[in-house]
């Protein structure tokens, strides 16, 4: 892990960045859209409400900010496509239903009870993966996620 | 505690897959198909090693059930399986660790990854729930299983000390 780095790339999925040239409809439809983006709106949010709920919880973001990234990321497209935060380290047999049980809505329960973050977005000081900031900035998310 | 990672290491990797889709857009885990630009060395244990570009690293792309379950006992090893999600800090992080260990290991394990939004029926059956998840398979049957990020020390002692026990 490139943990002691500046900057952390992670490679995962295709977003449709605003260089991109948009796509062509084509009369070949085998191509399928793998992961898309979350909105620039959501993600703000997102990143909003992750360094105030790390303030008011007194936990501390990843010394890989990568991993903040990609999570903060991860709750911004459940919050486009299911209209709340789902945690994005989690599989659901059905993701609307459970968007809509609460239990797995970020802050979630574990959190809310027992400041328990597995996606390791909010981490207790004594977690090993704890580092020192409590803020994360638009640039930092798109600098590590920028190959995603 | 650091990782003991000093570099990453890119590995030559192909998608085990029904479908040929070559599109970048098809893409849901990019480092997979990473060509290797440049052998990285990477430390560990205090020796230098240099990544060979081979293919023990692995990620089925929508396999049914079935087809996974052939993977599993048609391999001649035992098959470390990594259950991800794109949007999953963890999971992303592991990424580079997975990449050093599979090179590391390539005689011992295969590796192999599953993208639980593509495949939630494979998920669904292994009661995946907190990701990552990483079940050891060893003949097709799941014989050692555990949750979240590690660093790959610890991973490969975990690994190690389970390919110890016999059932």
């Amino acid at each position: 892990m490139r943990a002691l780095q500046a900057s952390t790339s992670y490679s995962a999925g295709f977003g449709i960045s605003a260089a991109a040239p948009p796509p062509r409809p084509s009369r070949h439809r085998h191509v399928i859209l793998a992961q898309v983006e979350p909105s620039e709106k959501s993600v703000e949010i997102m990143r909003k409400f992750s360094e105030q709920y790390a303030r008011r919880s007194a936990t501390y973001f990843c010394v890989d900010k990568g991993v903040t990234s990609v999570v903060i990321k991860g709750l911004a497209e459940h919050k486009d496509t299911l209209g709340a935060p789902l945690c994005p380290c989690r599989h659901y047999d059905d993701k609307v239903a459970e968007a809509q049980q609460g239990f797995w809505n970020c802050p979630c329960v574990p959190m809310r009870e027992r400041k328990e973050c597995h996606c390791m977005l909010f981490l207790t000081p004594d977690n090993d993966f704890a580092g020192q900031e409590q803020a994360i900035t638009l640039e930092e998310i798109k600098e590590t996620t920028a190959n995603m | 505690m650091a990782t003991s990672v000093a570099a990453g290491v890119h590995g030559n990797a192909t998608i085990v897959s029904s479908q040929s889709v070559n599109t970048s857009r098809k893409l849901s885990h990019l480092s997979s198909l990473q060509f290797p630009t440049q052998l990285r060395s990477f430390t560990f244990r205090n020796q230098t090693f240099k990544s060979k570009p081979t293919l023990h690293l692995v990620e089925a792309k929508q396999q049914t059930l079935t087809s996974f379950v052939d993977v599993l006992e048609n391999s001649d090893k035992p098959v470390l399986v990594d259950f991800f999600a794109t949007w999953c800090g963890p999971c992303q992080y592991m990424v580079p660790i997975l990449e050093q260990v599979s090179a590391l290991m390539k005689d011992k394990i295969q590796i192999l990854k599953i993208d639980t939004e593509e495949n939630h029926s494979i998920a669904q059956e292994y009661g995946i729930e907190a990701l990552p998840t990483f079940i050891l398979f060893k003949d097709g049957k799941p014989f050692d299983r555990f949750e979240g990020a590690l660093a790959a020390e610890k991973l490969i002692q975990r690994i190690e000390t389970s390919l110890k026990v016999e059932h």
